[in-house]
Parts: C-alpha cells; sequence; structure tokens
C-alpha cells in the first residue's frame, strides 16, 4: 500500500512541473511584462524599472521560468543596469512559495490571499458534497431496486436534466424565484413585505466582525448548495444505479438470496458495498469539478472564495495572484485525483498490484 | 491500379472483409445505426430541434432583415425592456431597446459556431496526436501522455480565465483556445485503441506487405474509430456550448456588443428585477441546445453499440 501511495506521489511531480510551464509560457505569451505591469498606474517609473530588472526582463525564456520557478537569491543579479551582476536576488520562488506580491493588494502575499479565501472555496464544496452523495445514494439504490418503475423513470428524466442545466442559470432562476417572484406573488395576500425569501447573493449579512457561526447563515448556503449538489445527484445517482444491478446479478449475490438473506441485507450489505467502489474512482474528478465550476458558481452566488478572487485578479490583470491561484488550484486537483485514487486502492485490493 | 499502395489496399480489404463476403462489415455497421436511428423517436426530436436552431442561426441575417425587419445593433431607447409578444418584437427589447429575438438568432450564430468548430478542430488534433501516440509507443507515447495529464489537471475554466486575460477574446481565438485544451479526451480514446488495433491481424498483414506507418495509421486505424468520434463529438458539442456559455457568463468569453447566448444572459442579470424574460429566453435556449445534443449523442451511442440487438 505504501508502495502504491509513494508511486502515484511521484507520477504527480512531472504534473506539477508540466502545469508550471504552461502558467507561465500563458504569462510569458503575453509580451512585454512591464507593459503589463504599466497597467497599474500608481506605479512609479524608478519601481517600474527596478522591477523590470527584479524579474529579469532580459534574460532567456527558460532561465525566466527557472527564476521564477526556484527564485534568484543564490545567485548574484544585477539590480542597476550596467549589465554586470552585482547583487543577491530577492525572490524566493514559487517552489518556496514566493508567487512574488499582488498588484491589486499592494505587497499582499498571493497565497495569504488565497488561503484567506479558502475556507469559504471549502465550505461551499464540502456542504454540497454531503447533499449530494446522501441524495445520490439514497436515489441511485432505489432506482436499482425498482427498476422501470415511476422513480426509476423520475430519476432518469432528473438526472439528464442535471447534466445539461448550466448551474448559472439555474442558479439565477433560483435567486429571481426565491427573490423577486415569490415575495411578488405572495405580498397581495399578506404573507411577507416583498423582501427577498432568501439572500441574493453572499456568504454572511453585511454585517462588522466578519462572518458569524455557520448554523447562523444557513439561508445563505441553501441556493449554492442546492445548485451545486444538482449536478452531483444527476451524474452519482445513475452511475450507482447501473453498478448496483451489476453487481445484483452477480454470483455472490444469489448466493446470498439463496441461503436465505432479507431482501434489504441484500441490497444494502452486498450490493451497495461493491457498487460503492467505482464511487471513490468518481470522487476525483467531481472534486476536480467542483473547483474548476467555483469560478462560476461563486461569480453567480458573490460568493467570496478562490474562485471570485481569481476573477478580480484577472479583471484587474493581478498576474502574480492569477498564477498562483491556477497552481494552487491544480495542485489541489492532484491531490484530489491521489485522494481517489488511494480510497480506490484501500476499497479495491485488486488496483494495487497493477 | 498497379501501384503498391493500391495492391495493398485490395489486400488488406480482402482480409478485413473475410467475415462477412457479401456486405463489407463497416457499411453494414453506418446502415444498422441509421436504421435504428430513424426508429429512435427522442433521437430524432433532438435532432430536428438541433437542425431548427442550426438553421435559424445561419440565417441570422436574412431572418432579421427581412422577416423581422429589425437591426440587432439598434439602439432605441422608446423600446427598452419591452415585453414578451409586443408590437414589432415578439421576444420584447433589452435594456437598450435592441430586438430580443433578432440578439438570440446573432447569439446562436456565435455559440453554436464556436462549438462546432472548437469540436471539430479539437477532435482533429485528437485523432492525430492519440494515434502516433498509439502507434509508436515509448518516448513519443509518454511524453504525449505528460502533456494530456497535465492538461488535464489544471481545472478547465481557470485555465480558460488566464489565457483570455492575456488574448483579448474574439470568436476566432476562443475557437483557438478551446481546441487547445479541448483535444485531451479525444487523444486518449483514439490512442487506446490504437493501442489494441495495431495488435489486430489485418495490421500487422497491412505492415507485412509493406504498408507505410503513416498509412497504416490514418488508412486503416483512424477509420475505424470514426464511429466512436461521432458520439464524441454530439458530446463535445453539449460540453462546449455549455463552456463557451459559462465563460462568457463570468465576463471572459465573447465581449459584447457580439452577442452570444452566455453573454446575453450574463448582461440580463443587472436587469432581472424590470425584465425577467432578458434572464429566461438565453438560459432556456443553451439548455435546450445542450439537452439535445446529450439526446443526441446518448442515441448515437446505442445505435452504434454491437451489443445491442435489433
Amino acid at each position: 500500500m505504501q508502495r502504491y501511495i509513494a508511486r502515484r506521489l511521484l507520477q504527480a511531480i512531472p504534473t506539477f512541473f508540466g502545469i508550471t510551464i504552461i502558467v507561465y509560457a500563458i504569462m510569458a505569451a503575453s509580451g512585454d511584462p512591464i507593459a503589463i505591469l504599466a497597467f497599474d498606474p500608481t506605479m512609479r517609473q524608478d519601481e517600474r524599472e527596478r522591477l523590470a530588472i527584479r524579474l529579469g526582463i532580459s534574460d532567456p525564456l527558460p532561465v525566466q521560468y527557472l527564476r521564477w520557478l526556484i527564485g534568484d537569491d543564490w545567485m548574484m543579479v544585477d539590480t542597476n543596469l550596467d549589465g554586470e551582476a552585482d547583487a543577491w536576488g530577492d525572490n524566493y520562488g514559487i517552489l518556496r512559495g514566493d508567487f512574488g506580491s499582488s498588484f491589486k493588494f499592494r505587497g499582499s502575499n498571493p497565497l495569504n490571499l488565497i488561503a484567506e479565501r479558502l475556507g469559504a472555496t471549502i465550505e461551499l464544496n464540502v456542504a454540497a458534497l454531503l447533499v449530494g452523495y446522501s441524495v445520490a445514494i439514497v436515489l441511485g439504490v432505489l432506482a436499482a431496486v425498482y427498476r422501470g418503475r415511476a422513480i426509476d423513470r423520475y430519476s432518469r428524466i432528473f438526472s439528464v436534466m442535471g447534466d445539461s442545466f448550466p448551474s448559472f442559470w439555474l442558479g439565477l432562476l433560483l435567486i429571481m424565484f426565491f427573490g423577486i417572484a415569490l415575495p411578488r406573488a405572495l405580498e397581495p395576500h399578506g404573507l411577507g413585505d416583498g423582501s427577498p425569501m432568501l439572500p441574493m447573493g453572499g456568504r454572511c449579512p453585511p454585517v462588522r466582525g466578519g462572518c458569524p457561526p455557520i448554523y447562523e447563515r444557513l439561508q445563505y448556503m441553501i441556493e449554492p448548495v442546492l445548485v451545486i449538489s444538482f449536478g452531483t445527484i444527476a451524474a452519482l445517482s445513475r452511475l450507482l444505479r447501473a453498478q448496483m444491478l451489476e453487481t445484483i446479478s452477480s454470483d455472490y449475490v444469489r448466493t446470498a438470496r439463496a441461503k436465505g438473506l432479507p431482501s434489504h441485507s441484500v441490497w444494502i450489505r452486498h450490493a451497495l458495498r461493491n457498487a460503492f467502489i467505482p464511487f471513490t474512482v468518481f470522487l476525483g474528478p467531481l472534486l476536480f469539478g467542483l473547483i474548476g465550476g467555483s469560478v462560476v458558481i461563486e461569480r453567480v452566488f458573490s460568493w467570496p472564495g478562490v474562485g471570485l478572487l481569481l476573477l478580480d485578479a484577472a479583471v484587474s490583470r493581478d498576474y502574480p495572484v492569477v498564477m498562483a491561484s491556477v497552481v494552487i488550484s491544480s495542485i489541489l486537483a492532484i491531490l484530489a485525483y491521489l485522494l481517489s485514487d488511494i480510497l480506490l486502492a484501500v476499497f479495491d485490493p485488486r488496483v494495487r498490484l497493477q | 491500379m498497379h501501384s503498391g499502395s493500391a495492391k495493398t489496399s485490395d489486400a488488406t480489404a480482402k482480409l478485413k472483409h473475410q467475415p462477412n463476403e457479401d456486405l463489407p462489415p463497416s457499411q453494414n455497421m453506418w446502415r444498422k445505426a441509421a436504421r435504428r436511428i430513424r426508429r429512435d423517436r427522442s433521437t430524432l426530436a433532438a435532432m430536428t430541434v438541433v437542425l431548427v436552431f442550426a438553421l435559424a442561426s445561419l440565417l441570422a441575417q436574412f431572418l432579421s432583415e427581412t422577416v423581422l425587419q429589425v437591426d440587432p445593433e439598434e439602439i432605441d431607447l422608446n423600446n427598452k425592456y419591452l415585453p414578451l409578444f409586443a408590437e414589432g418584437h415578439p421576444l420584447g427589447a433589452d435594456e437598450l431597446g435592441r430586438d430580443h429575438l433578432s440578439r438570440l438568432l446573432y447569439g446562436g450564430r456565435v455559440s453554436l459556431g464556436i462549438a462546432f468548430f472548437t469540436a471539430i478542430f479539437s477532435i482533429s488534433i485528437g485523432i492525430t496526436v492519440g494515434v502516433f501516440a498509439g502507434f509508436y509507443s515509448g518516448i513519443i507515447d509518454d511524453f504525449i501522455m505528460w502533456i494530456v495529464t497535465t492538461l488535464n489537471s489544471i481545472p478547465g475554466l481557470f485555465l480558460l480565465i488566464t489565457f483570455n486575460t492575456v488574448l483579448s477574446p474574439t470568436p476566432a481565438t476562443l475557437v483557438f483556445i478551446l481546441s487547445f485544451i479541448g483535444w485531451t479526451g479525444v487523444a486518449r480514446l483514439v490512442r487506446g485503441e490504437t493501442l489494441s488495433l495495431k495488435q489486430s491481424e489485418y495490421n500487422i498483414a497491412a505492415r507485412a506487405i509493406g504498408a507505410s506507418s503513416l498509412r497504416i495509421m490514418f488508412v486503416h486505424i483512424v477509420p475505424n474509430v470514426f464511429s466512436l468520434l461521432i458520439i464524441v463529438l454530439a458530446q463535445a458539442m453539449s460540453g462546449l456550448i455549455l463552456i463557451e456559455a459559462a465563460l462568457s457568463y463570468i465576463g471572459f468569453g465573447i465581449q459584447p456588443p457580439i452577442p452570444s447566448w452566455g453573454n446575453m444572459l450574463s448582461n440580463s442579470v443587472d436587469y432581472m428585477r424590470r425584465a425577467q424574460h432578458l434572464v429566461f429566453l438565453p438560459g432556456l435556449l443553451i439548455t435546450l441546445t445542450v439537452f439535445c445534443f446529450y439526446l443526441i449523442g446518448d442515441g448515437l451511442r446505442d445505435a452504434f453499440d454491437p451489443k445491442i440487438a435489433d
């Protein structure tokens, strides 16, 4: 088992370097970095020149990339434009967590900005994952047990809808319904005062002193969690149904029936357990989708997470923050795949041997 | 006819068609699929809807100039937030009084066009890369699979946003960028098929009579994955329409004033209290189109599935 995990970790290393190369290449393709930095109107001319030297614009691209990756504090760089290296560099490189400093929030470390926002993203996605998995298991098992009956047909329609509904549109429809349409419809009947029934976005009430504990602001989570888990349920419930039907026709389940076990015991203890193995396989892609999808969902519900940070940074061309959020989210994605592979190896010993 | 390659193809064709002398198997498979689709009502309905949308988008200019007699760019501040079924504007007008129906038609042209060309380009790249990776295993394969894994490990929207902060997105650059990151799935699929097909008897026979590697790859292997790729095309269309819409929605896709369904939806959010049909209609069109391509993909998969009996 340890050897399997070690091998998977080693495989992740070239992927990580590939990601940094792609991210750096895109940024380098944007042309002169100083022209990009000049988008910041508060930057003075001498600062701009110093930065140009510090970034090593005159170096060939691979050298620039290496300086970005591993830093330049171990080498002499030219700080006064005379063509000779005269001082130690002051950049630690992204491998040691130095992504430079944010242009927009001057001097802030992009990693700190991300760390501040990561909580909100994780909070939302864990909640959605819990809701999604629980509903999907119930729905998938019911659809398999009552195959071809009403619940099976409805769950099929539900899942096709879940695959084709754009999450942002569903989110907007919910906001419109609970925020505008329903209050307007109820107001003439003396119900409510026409104000939104659920918050129209945000993570907490706009008060001072930070966010209250999560149980005091559940109303903010209802709509985004509904939207995210809708897609999860749609995909997972059909997958589970198919797996259940496959295991239920296998020999050991027939044996369990033959020795007279009650029906629920066969379904839950024998079939569901094994049908669950592919669920761990699906966890990786699912988490990957959640990380990527967070940009859209967070924009729809103004949820202050990493996705929204990336969007704001991209709009204001805050390149260090953009690069940091892409690299960090890719690391999270690699870890998600790793986690799902390890879980699979735990549940399914055959995988370890490959 | 007397050239070496013609002989090769004759010889391999005979080998390939050995099990079924009277009907070539590939043709048989396509005919069977067509027959199945003709009987599959939900797939036919979905195809009809997609065809209508595609035609309406292609004829966007004609329809708005001649039939509706409006200009999608014409601003008319007297007609702001016109509701549905207004005179001269069947689907109302937006916050600048521009005709909503004609903007939806032009938007469809952009959204469907981007998805279509991206699907074609990324599938072509995917076929080429995949067949090379599968055919020449070893270092070429390792290198290609490294790129595939790397591209697959960056959340797609994050990568697209990064790209689009650097390049300002027009429909053409968007097709380029989406194809650049979209080919990996097809490459994997074709690589897997190539790995198994290159060991098959007819390809060993082709090699024995001296067919070149390129010929084996593109004449003997690639046609065998075409039926798979048609299914992939339908699935890719639904995925790409969603991605383009999401990207335009968050402001990093097609930029106004060029309308796309995604940026029309995004634009209408600010006015959702005044005109809810502006939010509802673009989203409905995206959902319907994606839903139809989804059904078509499902239908094609069943139609080409050899395991399903007629």
